[in-house]
């Protein structure tokens, strides 16, 4: 329960920095367990650079991503000054139909991406869509009252 | 290369003008709305070139910009219509003939054929056609489109009238002689004599388009014609008939009167005969030449001195101009024409009308008239020194006269009875102008017709009928359908070869004034009545 709080009352900060972070997690020197990692993992530096900082830990890892439908399919038109919400930065695009498609594959290219890391590497895969209730998606996977990674 | 529609400069402006707004049209910034997104990693992969545009930013898409201009360039260039300068420093000149020997059968029309076939060939640029009727019409003037041809042709087509062809060709020697090489085609059965041919300069062609079938035709009339005789007596006139056919086998029988003409071969062109009769009487008689069984009647002028009475004070120029020119004749008695003396106005030129005094003339002659010239405004300018020239105004009014055109004569062989006057300072051949007549002093003599040369030598010229002209030269005036009207020094002889309808005085007076305008030495004075005016 301690932690659940400790947890809300954390704030967002920073930008995604996968390197960086895990680099000090290793650092600390924690006995071996259970790394549970949740975050969207877009780092700027590529799925690539993800992977290249969690492979380092000698922690059993459960990854989380956290989603929603807006991300995969964003429903946004004409022209655009994209701002990055983390980083600042900005693309400017004019939303074609094209556009969105590529766009949309890209996602799908980083999401598989994602999965047939955590599967090669053995670690664990939780998606969590943040926009629907989270107790209902942690059922369908913890309901018989244990997950095995 | 030229355009149509546009100057270069102006071309030159609009093309920059494009290029101008396109480039700024390339660089101008599109606004963009700010959205935020939790990253843009996805975007930066699946973006595709942005229509976003930056200004004062760098310049992008310098091919697309490239492209755009070209097509710009292309569709303004389009609008401006290029012509590519085609000048070769050659002139096309063709010729359809419209004249007598086109009537028969469907010459002129296979003759129109060949010419619009030939149109397809010739650029427009340097290109003129014209119809060559008696009168020639310019059909289609150099960068005319040829399809304003069958407009332009409506009802024109041949006419009873001899070739002209022999002026044009004279014409365009003259543009050749200016080293530009000069093409005269000749769609039609006109052409011009084998001496003619020799004659031509090496930078101009003629060629000639006969119409098919017609090397076989049958022989014809085709000219037949009258003009004053070259002899020089002003009651005679000389005959011409042209006709189609071996001029020495077929030879046209020719009856004035019903008495035979005795006539002369003159140089015709191939396949063609000419024959002039010399002296014929002009009064008025029906002649008639029959070539096998083509047959054309022509009714003789009738023409005769003018009988003018000069009043003791006019200045003895007048005399003089009475005294050589062989078209008149000086009478005391019952003149038809009286030089006056006004008592100190200018003299005045008194046609007698249907007074007492008047002579029988003939009605339907049409045409009357008299010009006055080299003549000084006052009876003291006869002791003066030379002085300028002054210039002159004639009106021509006559009743019998139709309203239509009359045209300056313009072959020299046919007008030898003009007489003119010649200054000391000018050569032989060169025309007087009627702005500058010389001065008529004492001590400048009159000439003799035959030392003159043709006094029609300027070009042709549309005389309205009542309307204000000055002749150009004295000489003779031909209207279009035949018509004459002989201008001499102080004269203008009424001739005609319309049949004589009758005889009785002149009905309606024919009046031609002039005058000078004043002068401050001299003090001529303007008459009242006039209609124009210059300067003395």
């Amino acid at each position: 329960m301690r932690f659940a709080e400790e947890m809300s009352r954390l704030t967002p900060r920073g930008r995604t920095d996968f390197g960086r972070s895990f680099q000090r997690l290793g650092a600390m020197g924690l006995r071996e367990g259970l790394v549970v990692v949740v975050s969207d993992f877009f780092d700027p530096a590529g799925l690539a650079a993800v992977e290249d900082a969690l492979k380092r830990l000698r922690h059993r890892l459960l990854l989380v991503p956290l989603t929603r439908a807006s991300d995969a399919a964003p429903s946004l038109e004409g022209d655009l000054e994209l701002v990055d919400c983390e980083s600042g930065a900005t693309a400017e695009v004019s939303v074609t139909p094209e556009l969105l498609t590529r766009y949309r594959e890209a996602f799908e290219r980083f999401r598989f991406g994602l999965a047939d890391c955590a599967r090669r590497r053995g670690w664990g895969l939780l998606a969590i869509d943040v926009e629907r209730e989270i107790v209902p998606q942690l059922s369908s996977i913890f309901g018989d009252g244990s997950y095995r990674a | 290369m030229s355009f149509a529609t546009l100057g270069a400069a102006a071309f030159l402006l609009g093309l920059a003008g494009l290029a101008g707004g396109l480039y700024l049209l390339q660089r101008l910034r599109v606004r963009h709305r700010r959205v935020s997104v939790v990253t843009t990693m996805f975007w930066d992969e699946a973006r595709e070139e942005s229509r976003a545009r930056v200004l004062v930013r760098r310049f992008r898409h310098p091919w697309a910009y490239a492209l755009v201009l070209a097509v710009a360039a292309a569709m303004w260039t389009a609008l401006a219509g290029p012509r590519a300068d085609r000048d070769r420093g050659e002139d096309w000149v063709l010729v359809l003939d419209g004249s007598a020997a086109m009537r028969g059968g469907d010459r002129f029309a296979a003759a129109l054929d060949d010419l619009r076939a030939a149109l397809e060939e010739i650029p427009d640029d340097h290109r003129e056609v014209r119809l060559d009727a008696g009168r020639r019409h310019t059909l289609l003037a150099p960068g005319e489109p040829a399809r304003l041809l069958e407009e332009r042709l409506g009802d024109l087509g041949p006419r009873p009238a001899p070739s002209g062809l022999a002026s044009i060709v004279d014409e365009r020697a003259l543009v050749a002689a200016t080293g530009r090489r000069q093409h005269v085609l000749v769609f039609g059965l006109a052409d011009l004599s084998s001496d003619r041919r020799k004659d031509l300069p090496d930078r101009l062609e003629l060629r000639r388009i006969a119409p098919p079938g017609s090397a076989g035709s049958e022989a014809e009339i085709t000219a037949l014609g009258a003009a004053p005789a070259a002899s020089g007596d002003v009651d005679r006139v000389d005959l011409l008939v042209e006709f189609r056919g071996d001029g020495d086998t077929a030879e046209p029988a020719i009856t004035l009167d019903g008495a035979a003409v005795v006539t002369v071969a003159d140089p015709a062109p191939e396949g063609r005969g000419r024959r002039i009769a010399r002296d014929l009487p002009a009064d008025g008689g029906l002649v008639e030449a029959r070539l096998g069984e083509d047959v054309a009647r022509y009714v003789l002028p009738r023409a005769r001195a003018v009988r003018v009475g000069v009043d003791a004070g006019v200045p003895s120029a007048f005399a003089a101009v009475v005294e050589h020119d062989p078209g008149l004749v000086g009478a005391a008695e019952a003149p038809e024409v009286r030089i006056a003396d006004r008592e100190g106005a200018e003299p005045a030129l008194v046609l007698v009308g249907a007074g007492q005094n008047a002579r029988r003339h003939d009605p339907g002659r049409g045409a009357a008239g008299l010009a006055a010239t080299c003549v000084p405004s006052s009876r003291s300018s006869e002791a003066s020194p030379p002085r300028r020239p002054r210039r002159r105004r004639l009106r021509v009014a006559s009743s019998r006269l139709p309203r239509d055109d009359l045209v300056v004569g313009k072959n020299p062989s046919w007008t030898r009875r003009a007489s003119r006057c010649s200054s000391p300072g000018r050569s032989a051949g060169s025309p007087i102008d009627a702005e500058d007549p010389p001065s008529p002093a004492p001590e400048r003599p009159w000439r003799s017709p035959a030392n003159f040369p043709s006094a029609t030598r300027t070009a042709r010229d549309s005389i309205p009928a009542g309307a204000d002209f000055r002749p150009p030269v004295a000489g003779l005036y031909v209207r279009e359908d035949g018509d004459r009207l002989a201008a001499a020094l102080g004269l203008v002889a009424p001739a005609s070869g319309a049949a004589a309808e009758g005889t009785g005085p002149l009905p309606a007076p024919v009046s031609i004034s002039w005058r000078s305008s004043p002068s401050s030495r001299s003090g001529c004075s303007a008459p009242s009545g006039t209609s124009s005016a210059g300067g003395c």
